[in-house]
This record gives structure tokens, C-alpha cells and sequence, in this order.
């Protein structure tokens, strides 16, 4: 037999089960919000004009108002890269800079920005691990969901 | 004399204004700008190249098709001991699979693509591996290289994925350190070929090999597996031939081959 207290606990987990469906599609949702902004900073340089090769993998994650985070990346010498931050918070500031190990910015690609994305081009001076690194403030001081994609030629 | 009163309408509120806002705009320029200091604490695993961005950096260097041909290994389908294996020789068969690309060896890429599919079953992918080596095929078939090279690059990402979706990280690790292993060995031997600074730069890769050699040693079922265990010191021994600083020399690639070229025999095979 039910009891009340089980039926209240089926109920109760009932809702927690709903509210995590919910906030899963949410964070879904974000993600691909998110991602959709990167690509279209990428899309005129994916392009057959453009000549970039689109990796078909992205990273996701969300991080606090104007707080910094950054991808670390092995770049190899000859190639130049784009990279491409979005979010899926309107009306937000965005920042992009490559750093080398030592924290040293010394190899100034072009920046680009739209509604949502930012992006950078970097072509490394030397092959080795540098830091894709990322700032997004919000105007109103939520976290800030993003997705990072990247291409090369 | 002006009163405070008028001292406050005409000079303090602008003034006030002016001290406000300064604190504001610098708020705003500070959004524009992320500094070194905000993230470099924040250590992340490294995000490892996948093999068209080193291929495309060879490309450069006018690689002659028949070199290319020459270090072809195509392997046959073997059977494997356990999915460990398994998962480390379909990196090196995915790896030889950019190689045959570079040498445009149709029937190489179809028998590649042939055992790819074999052993993406042995691991339980076949399914989602088999839309990619039809693909290699046909696309091999019809000349189009770098979309071969797409498509190569899409299965190695397809494997990696589905294994992690399956939370088997360790092996997706296997897939990426036995393409690398074989990456090296193919990219060494050619640099050696017709030896230059320039070209042996592509070496240095010191925190890709902390990486993959810390990922290993975390491994608790590593430990206990003799082949593991190889891979591990391997990879120890590569690393200080592989650092950041100064020209790696010819005889330093030399050395990279040789070990790379023995981590493959006794390590990707069954």
C-alpha cells in the first residue's frame, strides 16, 4: 500500500526528476545557443573563401560574470588559427587574448565580434602549449554560459 | 565669492560626475581586457591538435608523394589481447590511414578503411564508425584527398566520443597516444629525410607529452599492464628530446624515430 509520506516522497521526486529534465534541456539549450554564436563568427572564415578548417569539436562550459577562463591549446608554427567564443547572454562584454606559457602576448592576430562571439586569429611564433583565454561580463552579473570553436589553414 | 551652494551646482556635481564615472569606464575597459594573471592558475587538460593540423603544417613542406609511400605501413586487422589494445593499435591504423592520404594510395586507404571497421567492432563502435570508412572508400575511390583526410579526422573524433559518452575515457586516451605514437614515427622519419630546423620545430611538444604521460600514470589498471607500462616509459624517455628549448637537431630527431619506431613494435601491435 502507498502511504501518504511515500506518495509526498514519489511527488517530491517526482518534481526534483521534472526540475532536472528541465534544467538539463536548460543547460542544453545554453550550450547549443552558445555554440551557434561561435559559429557564426566562423562561418565566413570556414568558408570556401575563407579556407578554414572547422574542427568538429567545441568546448562548453559557464563561468562568472567578468571572470577569466582559458582553453589551453597546443598550436603548431605554420598553421593560423581562428577561435571563436559565444554566448548565449545578450547584451554581455567580451574579451579574447592568446597567451603563451610564460603569460607573454606577443603574437597580436586580428579580433573580431559580434552580438554574441568573439573571436581571434593567432599565428604562433613557436610550436607549443598556449592559453585561449576568455572574458565574458554580463550585464546583469549572471554566469555566462560559452562554447569555444576553433579552425586552421 | 561664490557660496557652496553655488560652488556645489556649478563645479562639485560635475566634478562628482567626473569621479563616478572614471571608476565605471575603468570597469568597462577592464571587460574588454582578460590578463594572463585571471587564468593562469586555472590549469585545464591540454587540448591535444588533432592530426589534419599537423598534416596541414607537412603539407607545407613539399613532402614528395613517394616519401610519403615509403613510410606506408598499412597494418593488417590482428586480434587483440584485451579493448586496451584494441583501442591503441586503431589509433595507429587511423594514423597510417593521414599517411596513405599523403602517399594518395587508394588501395592502401581502402584497406585501412577496411580494418578501421574491424576493429571499431571489436570495440563495439561498428555502427557508428561504419557511415565514416564508407565514406573514406568511396571518397578514396573518387580522389578527393582532403576530404578523405576530413573523414579520417571525423572517425577518430566519433570514436573519441562515443567512448566518452560510454565514460571510457581511458580508452579514448589509448586511440589519441597510439595515433600520436605512430604520428611521431611517420613525421620523424620524414623530417630525416631532408633534415631542417625549421621543419623539426613541429617537435616540440613538451606539454603534450606531460599530458598523455600524466593521463597514463593515473590510470590505476595501467599499472599493471606490461604494455602500459612500455608506453609510459616511452614517453619519459621522449620528453626531454622533445622540450621547448633550443633547435632539436637532426641526431635529437634521429632519436625521437627510434623510439617512436620501437613504442610502435612493441606496443600497437598485438
Amino acid at each position: 500500500m502507498t502511504t501518504a509520506r511515500s506518495h509526498s516522497s514519489l511527488y517530491r521526486l517526482g518534481t526534483y526528476l521534472l526540475a532536472c529534465v528541465f534544467m538539463f534541456s536548460q543547460a542544453q539549450a545554453f550550450v547549443v545557443d552558445a555554440l551557434s554564436f561561435a559559429l557564426e563568427g566562423a562561418e565566413k572564415h570556414v568558408s570556401e573563401k575563407g579556407g578554414y578548417t572547422l574542427r568538429k569539436d567545441f568546448w562548453q562550459g559557464s563561468s562568472a560574470s567578468g571572470e577569466g577562463y582559458a582553453i589551453k591549446h597546443h598550436l603548431v608554427k605554420g598553421n593560423s588559427y581562428w577561435f571563436w567564443v559565444g554566448t548565449e547572454s545578450d547584451d554581455s562584454t567580451m574579451a579574447i587574448a592568446v597567451y603563451n606559457k610564460k603569460g607573454t602576448k606577443s603574437f597580436e592576430g586580428k579580433v573580431e565580434k559580434g552580438s554574441n562571439w568573439i573571436g581571434a586569429q593567432v599565428s604562433v611564433p613557436k610550436s607549443g602549449t598556449y592559453y585561449i583565454a576568455f572574458k565574458i561580463t554580463t550585464k546583469d552579473k549572471q554566469e555566462a554560459h560559452w562554447a569555444v570553436a576553433y579552425a586552421f589553414k | 565669492m561664490k557660496s557652496l551652494h553655488s560652488l556645489s551646482r556649478s563645479k562639485v556635481l560635475p566634478a562628482l560626475g567626473i569621479l563616478l564615472a572614471a571608476p565605471i569606464a575603468a570597469m568597462a575597459d577592464e571587460a574588454d581586457v582578460v590578463r594572463f594573471s585571471e587564468i593562469a592558475k586555472k590549469h585545464k587538460k591540454v587540448v591535444v591538435p588533432i592530426p589534419s593540423e599537423i598534416f596541414n603544417v607537412l603539407d607545407k613542406f613539399d613532402v614528395a608523394r613517394n616519401d610519403w609511400r615509403d613510410e606506408l605501413k598499412v597494418p593488417e586487422r590482428e586480434t587483440c589481447r584485451d579493448r586496451n589494445q584494441y583501442a591503441l593499435f586503431l589509433g595507429r591504423v587511423v594514423a597510417e590511414g593521414f599517411l596513405a592520404v599523403e602517399a594518395q594510395d587508394r588501395e592502401a586507404i581502402r584497406s585501412i578503411g577496411r580494418t578501421v571497421l574491424s576493429v571499431a567492432e571489436e570495440l563495439g563502435l561498428r555502427s557508428a564508425v561504419i557511415k565514416h570508412t564508407k565514406a573514406i572508400i568511396d571518397e578514396a575511390n573518387d580522389g578527393d584527398w582532403s576530404a578523405v583526410r576530413e573523414e579520417f579526422d571525423a572517425t577518430r573524433q566519433t570514436v573519441r566520443d562515443e567512448m566518452e559518452k560510454r565514460r571510457d575515457q581511458d580508452l579514448a586516451q589509448c586511440v589519441s597516444v597510439g595515433g600520436w605514437i605512430r604520428g611521431t614515427e611517420i613525421i620523424t622519419a620524414l623530417i630525416n629525410r631532408d633534415y631542417s630546423a625549421k621543419k623539426s620545430e613541429i617537435l616540440h611538444q613538451p606539454q603534450l607529452l606531460d599530458h598523455f604521460t600524466t593521463t597514463f600514470k593515473e590510470v590505476r589498471s595501467f599499472q599493471k599492464s606490461p604494455r602500459m607500462k612500455k608506453i609510459i616509459v616511452g614517453l619519459d624517455k621522449l620528453q626531454p628530446l622533445m622540450t621547448d628549448e633550443g633547435v632539436i637537431s637532426k641526431q635529437r630527431v634521429a632519436d625521437i624515430q627510434s623510439i617512436s619506431a620501437q613504442l610502435r613494435k612493441e606496443t600497437l601491435t598485438p
